[in-house]
C-alpha cells in the first residue's frame, strides 16, 4: 500500500519550543515566577542600555 | 548577599500575608504553572465584600499603589468603591504591577474561579493559582497574535503537564 502522503503544513500553526516547557515543569512554581522575575529584570537591562545606545548615538543604535 | 530588588513574586506573597483573598489569573498564573511565558505584572481577581475589600485597601495603600498611566504629578489612588465593583483598577505599586480585577471574562468572580484553583506557596506563603484547563478556556477566544501565540504555549503545556 502507498504511504499515505502527510498533509500540507498549516501556515498560520504556532509552533511551541517544548523543550522551555519541559525545562519550566522541572521547577517549582515559586522558582517559576523567581525566572520570571530573572527575565524581567534582563530585559530592563536590555532596554537600559539600548536607550543609553540611542543617546550616545541616535543613528548607530538604529542600525542593526 | 542577594541585593536584587523585590520582584513580583514579592508582590503575590506580600499580598497573600495580608490576609486579602484573591485568585492569581492572567500569566503569572500561566508562569507558576509551568507556561514558559514572561509577564511584567500580577493579576489578581479579589472577593469583593467589603471586609476583603478594607484588607486589600490597607495592603494597597502600604505598596503606595496608584493607577498607571497617569499624567506626571497626577497620582490617583484606588478607593474602596471601585474595589466593590467589577471594573479592572490597573495599578502601580512599589514592588511591581497589580492588576484588581473585580471580574474577568464572562463575568467571572472570585467565587467563580476559587473552587477550581490550584494553591501554590509563594515565600511561605498560600496562594489561590486559577488552574491551567481554566486559563486555556479563558484564552480560547483570542484573536490577537499574542493571544493565539499565549493560547498555543498555555495549551502545550497543559498537554505536558499531565
Amino acid at each position: 500500500m502507498p504511504p499515505v502522503p502527510e498533509p500540507p503544513p498549516d501556515p498560520d500553526a504556532i509552533e511551541v519550543d517544548v523543550t522551555l516547557v519541559d525545562a519550566m515543569l522541572a521547577l517549582t512554581p515559586e522558582e517559576r515566577l523567581r525566572q520570571n522575575d530573572r527575565m524581567i529584570r534582563t530585559i530592563e537591562e536590555l532596554r537600559n542600555g539600548f536607550a543609553a545606545a540611542r543617546a550616545r548615538d541616535p543613528a548607530g543604535a538604529s542600525r542593526g | 548577599m542577594d541585593s536584587q530588588p523585590p520582584g513580583l513574586a514579592t508582590l503575590l506573597a506580600r499580598l497573600a500575608a495580608s490576609g486579602t483573598d484573591f485568585v492569581l489569573v492572567g500569566a503569572l498564573a500561566a508562569v507558576a504553572q509551568g507556561a514558559p511565558l514572561t509577564t511584567f505584572d500580577v493579576d489578581v481577581v479579589h472577593r469583593r465584600g467589603a471586609d476583603n475589600v478594607d484588607r486589600l485597601l490597607r495592603f494597597l495603600d502600604g505598596v503606595d499603589a496608584r493607577y498607571r498611566g497617569r499624567p506626571a504629578g497626577q497620582v490617583l489612588r484606588p478607593t474602596r468603591e471601585a474595589l466593590l465593583g467589577d471594573g479592572h483598577q490597573l495599578l502601580s505599586t512599589s514592588l511591581g504591577q497589580l492588576d484588581v480585577l473585580g471580574a474577568i471574562e464572562g463575568g467571572r468572580a472570585y467565587e467563580d474561579l476559587a473552587p477550581t484553583s490550584v494553591t501554590i506557596e509563594v515565600e511561605g506563603q498560600p496562594v489561590k493559582v486559577v488552574g491551567l484547563r481554566t486559563l486555556v478556556e479563558l484564552k480560547r477566544g483570542a484573536t490577537s497574535a499574542k493571544g493565539r501565540l499565549a493560547l498555543a504555549v498555555l495549551e502545550e503545556t497543559l498537554r505536558r503537564s499531565g
